[in-house]
């Protein structure tokens, strides 16, 4: 049984329908890249795993660990294991990153009603900075204020590094960073990947496959429209590079003509592909 | 003008052995004239350029016109004030005294230990002594002065003397004027040239520790270099004592200096405060106000409006309530705000003629008790009443209500009546009798009076002087048969059976006569006085008329006591049923309170439980009657501290944080003036408001002409709560000076879902995730505070937010 069970999702938001019935398994110790371009909800996916109040779900249900994720407020989410790292990490204003990280670790870490001891904390925080080589003086910073993009990225990883999860889901990590930037990001994923007692389950979305060369996927799925409209190996990825996107809305549209057409009710998640 | 027995209490029926008016313990009179003026100032040993000071104020002061802002000072009497109380007037306490709940308050707070003893009123002047006492010496050898004022005008005269009334004059306002001439207390902070004193002042560590008084008086010089930072946190003990608390602060800081004086409200809303705060900077010099701001009754208290009665929980602003001026007169005030304060242990007063209130313990009552010889008036946290002392009840309300205007009711059926267009004392009488013995069915009214009874006839009489019927009688029955009268009745509120019967609100807004008239209606229904005829007593098995009936006993100024239950179990004959029957029956006393107060012995003080508790800010008074009782509340009045730059360079700034909850509305503000060129200003304000409650700030800017160069930046930061909360910004710039750079920023926030779900994606829990936006929004100011208070505004915050502050 998956850790993470997807079951054929529906999400809508302000009346629009983004996800048209999505289904996908995920566990502990694989890891998954969906790609897909822009507008196909890659990150309203990666939201409404974490709970983000601004979808309403239509249908379909997602278990964890055979427990109804859907149910859960975002932090018992986060609490079981769950992180995400945010495209567009917002700011909290007045809220130093030593104390939001500190209540973050302790939260997880099951402190319930007190906060983890300090010196245990800093001993813990120096080791994570020095690993994704982050400068040090961002802990007495504002979280996310008057951080830049890269800054921002390499805060969502600090926090996952710390936070230990369970399932990672990366929502466009590598946007907006430069190779270099990507390249340490990605190894402090895999680094955690491997490390974790347990095994991380990561869930990697994005656009372009350049991170995907450093954070090598077991599964890819390719998303289009709300659907996951195939999946394949890490080959996939390499071939989606060269045909790109167009490639992919060309034979959907092609096979939506035929369902219109025909009128037979065709099941997502068909394999497009003519080599495949 | 000389008053001999001020507080006109009939001391001979109290009994406790108190006899001799000379044992009272303030030996200073009510009122302000030459004389207390020269007595407070003999009593001090003052110099006589500060008797002549003194004199001098007081002259300003009786000339000077009540000042029109704000409905607070127009209400109050200054010649009904105790204007100096000894300080060995003031109540002390030893620690094992303190509750167990206020202790743990205190470390629920963080509080240090020393401070808690302070604020809880115990004699902390040794404590601070031992505590302190290597700080001391410290600031002796760098030549710091910090003294109460009393002990620095005696020590130090020529220094106190320069500086004195330079910043705030007498003739500045009226209550400086008033401050100036009966001022007492206070500290008193001296910084020679170029000393830093690194460790924030505050008033605790006084050698000489009095306690807050009325009219304290404070006085901070920083000479040129100097750094000093004074926190006025500690210096109000939990509650005060006092009616009105005026104080002036003066702080001069000059050539280079930066002085920064601190004020945390502590958690007591207790206070009621009217301060004059002013700063003068002089080149290069900065001021620096940091100001924070941030107690209860049970939802079904009664409070006694303007003639009218209505449960606490539904009081609004806006009502007009009946509070004890501070010559123990009743006198009308409106209610400001109404806090919801959270379910709270109460606790239930019972007085000995019966009268009973439930409120928290931290709520204050006006208590006349007996410590040795002495007697003492003042308000008295509940947790702080002994069995045995007195408190102070309502007596005659002064009447204000007027007759009611009857909405015409039209004729249905056959039989018409004259139907009243005013309440008369007749009509009143007819309508309490049949609250006791009336009834009605679709087209008739009964009244349930036998012929035997004495009221029959005076039934009958009035029934055709008020309608013009003649009414029926049928058996015990007097009856008319007309559904206008029916539907007269009804329309007035007389709905429901025996049982559901209550007095309709408009009934206590009628003039005096008119209760008493419908009163005595219904107890010649329903009540019952013994042969002996000296003790009256009704009984009915509806408990919420009798409520009902004492509230307005009460308010004509009747000794409405205890209500009792009987119970008695019957047995229907020819059956195994056992019925129970309950009534209540309220009983009288026969005291005539035809005085607007009065005193009831404390017959006990028992734990109730826990239940929704209120407290109603009052405006212009600190008390208001309720059950019967004076209650204190009030609140914390900030008169808005300024900085004057009056040489170039000098910088001031200004930050305040506000926090309005429930019912509450929190005006804080600030005052900038830039009397020189190149002088910099930066006023900033947070306030958050929530579940209702509205916060504002009010900022004024006086740039005068010539003053070339200067800048100031206001900005007022709101974060609002939710959606029934409001925050409002009123900025006053007057600007006279076209070379300045004038900025105001303001804005509106609300806690963002993203920001919520950002932390909660942490595994942040949402209500930890809302403090820490909000404190988050509060933190530029937070970062100002020494440590400690910093830590204690984050909890302060905190319960507020739980809304468990009460």
């Amino acid at each position: 049984m998956a850790d993470l069970a997807i079951r054929d999702l529906h999400v809508q938001v302000e009346g629009k329908v983004i996800l048209k019935g999505i289904t996908l398994e995920l566990s502990r110790g694989e890891i998954h890249a969906v790609m897909g371009p822009n507008g196909s909800g890659k990150s309203t996916l990666a939201n409404v795993l974490m709970g983000n109040p601004f979808y309403q779900i239509t249908r379909g249900d997602v278990l964890y660990k055979g427990e109804d994720l859907l149910a859960m407020s975002p932090d018992e989410r986060a609490r079981k294991g769950l992180f995400i790292a945010f495209q567009y990490p917002v700011s909290i204003p007045g809220v130093t990153m030593a104390s939001f990280l500190r209540t973050a670790v302790s939260a997880r870490r099951g402190y319930d009603q007190e906060l983890m001891p300090v010196a245990e904390f800093q001993t813990l925080l120096r080791e994570k900075m020095e690993a994704l080589r982050v400068d040090p003086a961002i802990v007495g910073r504002y979280v996310n204020e008057g951080f830049s993009g890269g800054e921002k990225k390499r805060a969502e990883i600090l926090q996952m590094a710390l936070l230990e999860p369970e399932i990672a889901i990366m929502d466009e990590t590598d946007s907006g960073l430069d190779i270099d930037s990507v390249k340490i990001v990605a190894d402090g994923i895999m680094r955690m990947h491997r490390d974790a007692a347990g095994g991380m389950g990561v869930l990697v979305i994005t656009h372009y496959s350049r991170i995907l060369q450093f954070l090598r996927p077991h599964h890819v799925h390719i998303i289009y429209d709300g659907r996951i409209v195939v999946s394949g190996g890490p080959e996939l990825a390499e071939e989606l590079e060269e045909r790109g996107y167009e490639g992919i809305r060309q034979q959907f549209e092609v096979i939506a003509a035929e369902v219109q057409e025909s009128g037979a009710i065709r099941r997502a998640g068909k394999v497009f592909w003519v080599t495949h | 003008m000389a008053i001999t027995n001020p507080l006109g209490i009939d001391l001979d029926q109290y009994k406790w052995g108190f006899r001799d008016p000379e044992r009272y313990v303030f030996r200073a009179r009510k009122g302000l004239d030459r004389q207390v003026v020269e007595e407070i100032s003999h009593m001090k040993g003052e110099p006589d350029w500060m008797r002549a000071f003194r004199l001098h104020s007081l002259a300003h002061f009786q000339q000077r016109p009540t000042p029109t802002w704000g409905a607070d000072l127009g209400q109050i009497d200054f010649n009904d004030i105790y204007y100096y109380l000894k300080p060995s007037e003031r109540t002390e306490r030893s620690w094992d005294e303190v509750p167990e709940a206020i202790k743990r308050t205190f470390d629920r707070l963080g509080i240090p230990e020393a401070e808690k003893k302070y604020l809880a009123g115990v004699g902390a002047q040794y404590e601070s002594e031992s505590v302190y006492h290597n700080l001391k010496e410290e600031w002796e050898k760098l030549g710091v002065i910090f003294l109460d004022t009393d002990s620095a005008l005696r020590l130090h005269p020529d220094l106190f003397r320069q500086y004195f009334g330079t910043v705030v004059p007498p003739e500045d306002n009226k209550l400086a004027a008033l401050n100036s001439a009966v001022w007492s207390g206070g500290s008193f902070v001296y910084v020679p040239e170029g000393v830093r004193v690194d460790i924030p002042l505050q008033a605790y560590f006084r050698i000489n520790a009095e306690k807050a008084g009325q009219f304290e008086r404070t006085l901070i010089i920083c000479e040129p270099g100097s750094y000093v930072h004074y926190v006025e946190g500690c210096t109000a003990p939990i509650y005060t004592t006092d009616s009105l608390h005026s104080a002036v602060v003066e702080i001069i800081v000059k050539e280079g200096a930066r002085c920064r004086y601190t004020t945390i409200q502590n958690w007591s809303k207790n206070v009621y405060n009217l301060v004059t705060k002013r700063a003068v900077a002089y080149r290069d010099a900065t001021m620096e106000w940091v100001d924070g701001n941030l107690g209860c009754l049970t939802g079904d208290t009664r409070v006694l409006l303007n003639n009218d009665v209505k449960p606490i929980s539904q009081v609004e602003p806006g009502d007009t309530v009946y509070a004890v001026d501070t010559s123990l007169r009743l006198v009308r005030h409106k209610v400001v705000a109404k806090k919801f304060s959270g379910r709270q242990r109460v606790f239930r007063l019972r007085g000995a003629n019966h009268r009973e209130i439930k409120a928290t313990a931290n709520h204050p009552f006006l208590v006349l008790s007996k410590r040795g010889r002495h007697v003492a008036l003042g308000w008295r946290r509940l947790d702080q009443i002994a069995v045995g002392d007195f408190v102070a009840i309502a007596g005659d309300v002064p009447d204000s209500g007027v007759p009611k205007v009857f909405e015409p009711v039209p004729r249905r059926g056959l039989k018409g009546v004259i139907v009243p267009t005013e309440s008369t004392e007749e009509l009143l009488w007819v309508l309490g009798f049949y609250v006791g013995d009336g009834y009605v069915d679709r087209a008739r009214v009964y009244f349930a009076v036998p012929r035997t009874d004495r009221s029959h006839p005076k039934v009958l009489g009035l029934l055709k002087a008020i309608f013009g019927v003649d009414a029926e009688v049928r058996g015990n029955v007097v009856r008319v048969n007309s559904v206008q009268l029916r539907d007269f009745i009804l329309a007035q509120g007389f709905a429901g059976t025996a049982r559901q019967k209550r007095i309709p609100a408009w009934i206590y807004r009628l003039p005096k006569a008119q209760r008493v008239a419908f009163l005595e209606g219904y107890i010649a229904a329903d009540g019952y006085r013994r042969s002996n005829h000296t003790n009256l007593s009704i009984t009915s098995a509806n408990r919420p008329l009798l409520e009902d009936v004492k509230a307005l006993a009460i308010s004509c100024g009747w000794d409405a006591r205890k209500i009792s239950r009987r119970s008695r179990v019957e047995r229907k004959p020819l059956s195994r049923e056992a019925k129970e029957y309950t009534h209540y029956s309220l009983y009288f006393g026969e005291r005539a309170y035809d005085r607007p107060v009065h005193f009831t012995r404390v017959a006990g003080i028992e734990s109730e439980g826990v239940e929704d508790t209120w407290d109603l800010e009052i405006a212009g008074a600190h008390n208001f009657v309720a059950d019967g009782f004076v209650v204190h509340n009030s609140k914390i009045t900030m008169k808005y501290p300024s900085v004057y730059m009056l040489e170039p360079g000098a910088k001031a700034e200004i930050l305040s944080v506000a926090f309005a909850g429930a019912g509450q509305h929190q005006d804080p503000g600030g005052k900038v003036i830039h009397a020189a060129p190149h002088t910099q200003s930066s006023v900033v304000s947070k306030s958050i408001s929530k579940d209702g409650g509205r916060a504002g700030y009010r900022g004024l800017v006086r740039v005068y002409d010539g003053a070339r160069g200067s800048k100031c930046a206001v900005r007022c930061d709101a974060l609002i709560l939710d959606d029934r909360s409001r925050s409002d910004t009123y900025p006053y710039m007057e600007i006279d000076e076209e070379d300045v750079s004038i900025t105001h920023e303001a804005t509106v926030s609300k806690v963002s879902d993203e920001q919520l779900f950002y932390l909660m994606s942490r595994g942040i829990k949402e209500d930890e995730a809302m403090n820490m936006i909000v404190r988050g929004f509060i933190e530029p100011i937070v970062k100002e505070l020494p440590l400690e208070y910093a830590v204690e505004l984050n909890r302060l915050i905190a319960l507020e937010m739980e809304g468990s502050v009460g």
